[in-house]
């Protein structure tokens, strides 16, 4: 009804003010050519939908301005029409006046037509679009419906804000509830208030409530190609420009998970349909189980704050105050600092954490190591001073703890920590109870067999060769050419050369014993498909475990193999891991990559173990070179060479000193930020005093280059790449940041004998750096 | 399940710091090492990869109070937070009298905080035990990361349990937090052993 009002009004105006400017100035002289009444209509209605219907296709936009062109043939004919009647011209005369003729009359058609389509806006917009209507409503819906849009324009500032932490008290309370929270589905176990949608507007569109999540926070999921536009483009042509909108009924479901999703076909209607390069299945089947993982970060700072408050009273603390504190420390817990502390930074860190008296377990176990000793804790290494000392017998009964378990646990060795044991995985084997360990790596109890390795033949064509059924890990060797991989080698990386023929200790037949040796030792990772390849005149044993893309693996090692070159980095390589988004992958060379390797290649996806991985594979090395000493002899390294020019600058205001402090796994270290002379690449280091930053920072960076380079989609985004050398370690880490902050992060110490902690402190460097 | 020895006149209480994989529980183990006075600890055992990642568990034994004569001690463990290593898990957590759930505030570790406390209830459950009746708390760490969660979020997902339960912000690297929680879980403890009529002497200073 209001529409129709509103159409009558519009052409009443025209229809007056079209007569009132023909009878007070009728002799006005803007006459037209003919031809301009007929462009002009078609250009301006053509910008008018370009602006209004900008996910039309080109037929329907082709449609719809065909449409508001009748409409102005209609509106001129009816006015040339009142024109013949009030003047004594004949009907083409008086047309031609209202058309072309007297100018005045068509801008008056062109702007009542222009309005007289805005009421029926959705009309005329493609069927797609109107079928988007319950959310397209949702945008003028702050009103009685009771729908709340909670877009990024009209966010209320965030409910949660990460708090700064200059005192951190207990926040706890607790009390009788009403639900649970275990077991079933979250939905029925919320007790969250119930959210404003499914109220009805208009007595039949269904309005309901949704959460904008910015479109460059996803765009990344969405499969390459898909679309026919760049992500930029595709964002701004989605249903809300920039933002893909959800249905809060789809997330409130899944908070309790701490991870969101929503399938394809929740949102494909909001993705312009023109710009699918792929149909909608294609495109669904190349999302991770067709769904897309949405950030929790903004999910959650769109929802409203009550639906996390909690209507359950708090604990009674009261009781536990009857008790005094069990445990006073030396000193008082530290609070947090409002500003971190800048030491000069060229200070070098001094080592100042007293570290605590630890029996920790060597974990590798280098030449002919002592097997350490792993039996639990018992009550005779407990070591207290008096005036109360801890009791010399056993803490806890035989059966109540792993501490106590009498004869499994004098047993227990972590298997994998034994140099003269066939490797195990866990502690199924020898547990009390008949148990194994979860997957993804099961294993059988008892003493691992090597697994007989299928020599095939090389005749040429043979494919790779399966394996008669076996129980233990599958070992395919194939001897298929090697496949053709492009080198990503980054500009300053020093190409590799063909090395002479090396003497190859033999043939295919020698090429299986060395990787069936090396996968023997590789048990503990369940069945792997071994194959060896030459990239470069380097043999590549690689073990595939299925949990990464077996050719994406191949590429990264085949980026970073020059890296392994003596005189490359910064010393010689025992090993080098690279880490990416998806998974974890371990180069470890056998021998020296000039002198065609070999090298074995193994990887691991985001839930394995990789410390494990990385243990096993230096342990492979270890057997293979004293198997395979002609094989696997190594050259010393030479010294590393520059290849850039760095140069020191100042940190533009933001101090790295105070991180040196909270990278003492890497021991004492000092800061240096050089920029490259292009003025590109920006690289915090962290290195022991006295050594060459400018090296280091060259070296990184190529590193950084020629992976970002040989980028694998399929392996995620690049985290970090450590070199290692004994306890040496080298770790680069590239840091998202923006133009003139730093792009790497370096750190590289001595003596890192805590490297997880090394790679732990180096990740939480890089996210205060790119935080600054 | 607290045993007790009456001719040296102790109490022994296990407190299992229980979590995902990175989320804190050695360092806050390592933390409360360092912290406590040479008298009140014995050694610290840590089995760990070279990745530093808990391989079997984590073991500290205390002394704390002495409540109606009797000496309590608490032998605090940790366990592997990686997935399959849950054997481990379910054996460390054999016996034990309370539980200190370190979760890792950060955006992208939620879902592993959520699927460890699942995991824990259904290893109790193993034992039957009930984690409503048992002495918890939940230590949200890592809050000085700039992509750490807010609490009230944390909550919403980890305590909503039909008793909800004391909750401590901490920064386990730097010791913030990390006794708190384990005060309180050990006043728990302790409460739930001796009620609240008992004769308490300090034994910490």
């Amino acid at each position: 009804m209001r529409n129709l009002i509103l159409t009558v009004a519009n052409l009443a105006a025209y229809a007056v003010a079209a007569m009132a400017v023909f009878v007070l100035s009728p002799a006005a002289n803007f006459s037209l050519p003919w031809w301009v009444a007929l462009a002009a209509p078609a250009v301006v209605y053509t910008l008018l939908v370009r602006m209004c219907c900008p996910r039309a296709n080109t037929a329907e936009g082709i449609g719809i301005v065909a449409l508001l062109f009748v409409a102005h043939a209609a509106l001129a004919s009816a006015t040339g029409m009142v024109y013949a009647a009030f003047t004594a011209l004949p009907y083409p005369a008086a047309f031609a006046v209202a058309a072309w003729e007297y100018l005045p009359a068509p801008i008056l058609q062109l702007l009542c037509v222009s309005l007289l389509v805005l009421p029926f806006r959705t009309l005329y917009a493609p069927p797609r679009a109107r079928r988007r209507r319950p959310f397209a409503a949702m945008s003028a819906s702050a009103d009685a419906a009771g729908a709340r849009l909670r877009s990024a324009s009209d966010l209320p500032p965030s409910p949660f804000v990460t708090p700064d932490l200059p005192d951190l008290p207990a926040t706890t309370p607790a009390g009788p509830a009403s639900d649970g929270f275990a077991g079933g589905p979250v939905s029925q176990s919320t007790g969250i208030p119930p959210i404003a949608g499914g109220s009805r507007r208009d007595g039949a569109e269904r309005v309901e409530e949704v959460v904008a999540i910015p479109f460059s926070r996803i765009a990344a999921q969405l499969p390459a190609g898909a679309f026919t536009i760049p992500p930029e483009r595709l964002g701004a042509n989605l249903l809300e420009p920039g933002h893909l909108l959800v249905p809060t009924r789809l997330l409130v479901p899944q908070l309790a998970d701490g991870h969101v999703t929503v399938t394809w076909e929740e949102v494909a209607d909001q993705f312009p349909r023109h710009a699918l390069a792929v149909n909608e299945a294609t495109v669904r089947d190349g999302l991770p189980e067709g769904r897309i993982v949405l950030p929790l970060d903004e999910v959650i700072r769109r929802l409203p704050p009550e639906l996390f408050a909690s209507s359950q009273p708090g604990a009674d603390m009261q009781a536990l105050e009857r008790f005094p504190l069990p445990f006073r420390p030396v000193e008082p817990d530290p609070v947090m600092p409002a500003a971190p502390p800048e030491p000069p930074p060229a200070a070098p860190a001094a080592p100042s954490r007293p570290e605590p008296v630890m029996e920790a377990v060597p974990p590798v176990v280098n030449g002919a190591p002592p097997v350490p000793d792993m039996t639990p804790p018992v009550a005779d290494q407990i070591e207290v001073d008096p005036p109360r000392p801890m009791p010399e017998e056993a803490a806890r009964p035989a059966p109540e703890t792993p501490a106590a378990l009498p004869a499994p646990a004098a047993e227990y060795i972590p298997p994998f920590l034994a140099a003269d044991r066939d490797i195990e995985y866990g502690l199924g084997a020898r547990s009390v109870e008949p148990e194994v360990i979860d997957e993804p790596a099961p294993v059988e109890a008892g003493p691992v067999e090597v697994p007989p390795v299928m020599e095939v033949a090389p005749p040429p064509s043979v494919a790779p060769v399966t394996p008669p059924p076996l129980e233990r890990p599958r070992v395919v060797v194939s001897h298929t050419p090697p496949p053709r991989f492009e080198m990503p080698v980054a500009a300053p990386v020093a190409p590799l050369e063909q090395p002479a023929p090396v003497p190859r200790s033999s043939a295919s037949g020698d090429q299986a014993r060395q990787a069936s040796q090396l996968a023997a030792v590789l048990t503990p990772f369940g069945a792997l498909e071994v194959s060896s390849t030459g990239i470069e005149g380097v043999t590549l044993f690689t073990f595939a475990s299925g949990a990464l893309p077996s050719d994406a693996v191949l590429r990264t090692a085949a980026s970073v193999l020059p890296f392994l070159m003596s005189g490359r980095a910064p010393w010689a390589v025992d090993q080098l891991t690279v880490r990416r988004e998806g998974g974890a992958i371990v180069i470890t060379p056998l021998g020296s990559v000039e002198s065609g390797g070999p090298a074995m290649v193994a990887s691991v996806g985001r839930v394995g173990s990789l410390a494990l991985l990385e243990i096993v594979c230096l342990k492979a090395a270890r057997e293979h070179r004293l198997a395979f000493p002609g094989a696997s002899r190594r050259e010393p390294a030479a010294p590393a060479a520059p290849t850039a020019q760095y140069e020191t600058r100042k940190a533009g205001g933001l101090s790295v000193g105070f991180l040196t402090g909270d990278l003492d796994a890497f021991g004492p270290v000092a800061p240096t930020v050089l920029r490259d002379s292009a003025g590109g690449n920006e690289v915090c280091v962290f290195l022991a005093p006295g050594g060459d930053s400018r090296a280091v920072a060259g070296f990184s960076v190529d590193v950084c280059r020629a992976l970002v380079a040989g980028d694998e989609p399929a392996l995620g985004a690049l985290q970090s790449v450590t070199f290692r050398l004994g306890e040496r370690r080298l770790v680069v880490r590239p840091v998202k940041g923006t133009p003139g902050r730093f792009s790497v992060l370096v750190a590289a110490g001595e003596a890192v004998d805590r490297p997880g902690l090394a790679h732990r402190q180096l990740q939480r460097a890089a996210a205060l750096l790119r935080s600054a | 399940m607290s045993i007790i020895n009456y001719a040296a006149k102790e109490i022994n209480f296990k407190v299992v710091y229980y979590g995902p994989g990175v989320a804190g529980k050695t360092a806050s183990l390592q933390h409360v090492h360092r912290s406590l006075p040479d008298g009140n600890k014995g050694k610290m055992i840590s089995l760990a990869t070279g990745d530093d990642r808990t391989i079997f568990f984590d073991f500290l034994p205390v002394s704390a109070l002495t409540v109606r004569g009797f000496v309590t001690k608490f032998q605090l463990y940790t366990v592997p937070g990686q997935v399959y290593y849950n054997m481990t898990r379910k054996l460390v957590l054999r016996g034990m009298d309370g539980v200190v759930f370190v979760a890792d505030s950060q955006w992208e570790r939620l879902k592993e905080n959520v699927e460890s406390f699942r995991n824990l209830e259904e290893n109790l459950r193993e034992y039957n035990y009930e984690l409503d009746r048992m002495p918890c708390v939940i230590q949200y760490n890592k809050r000085d990361l700039p992509n750490a969660a807010p609490v009230p979020y944390l909550e919403y997902m980890l305590n909503r349990r039909a008793r909800r339960v004391p909750s401590f912000e901490s920064v386990a690297s730097r010791g913030v937090g990390v006794f708190d929680a384990l005060n309180t879980v050990s006043r728990m403890v302790l409460l739930s052993e001796f009620g609240q009529e008992q004769e308490v002497q300090s034994n910490a200073s």
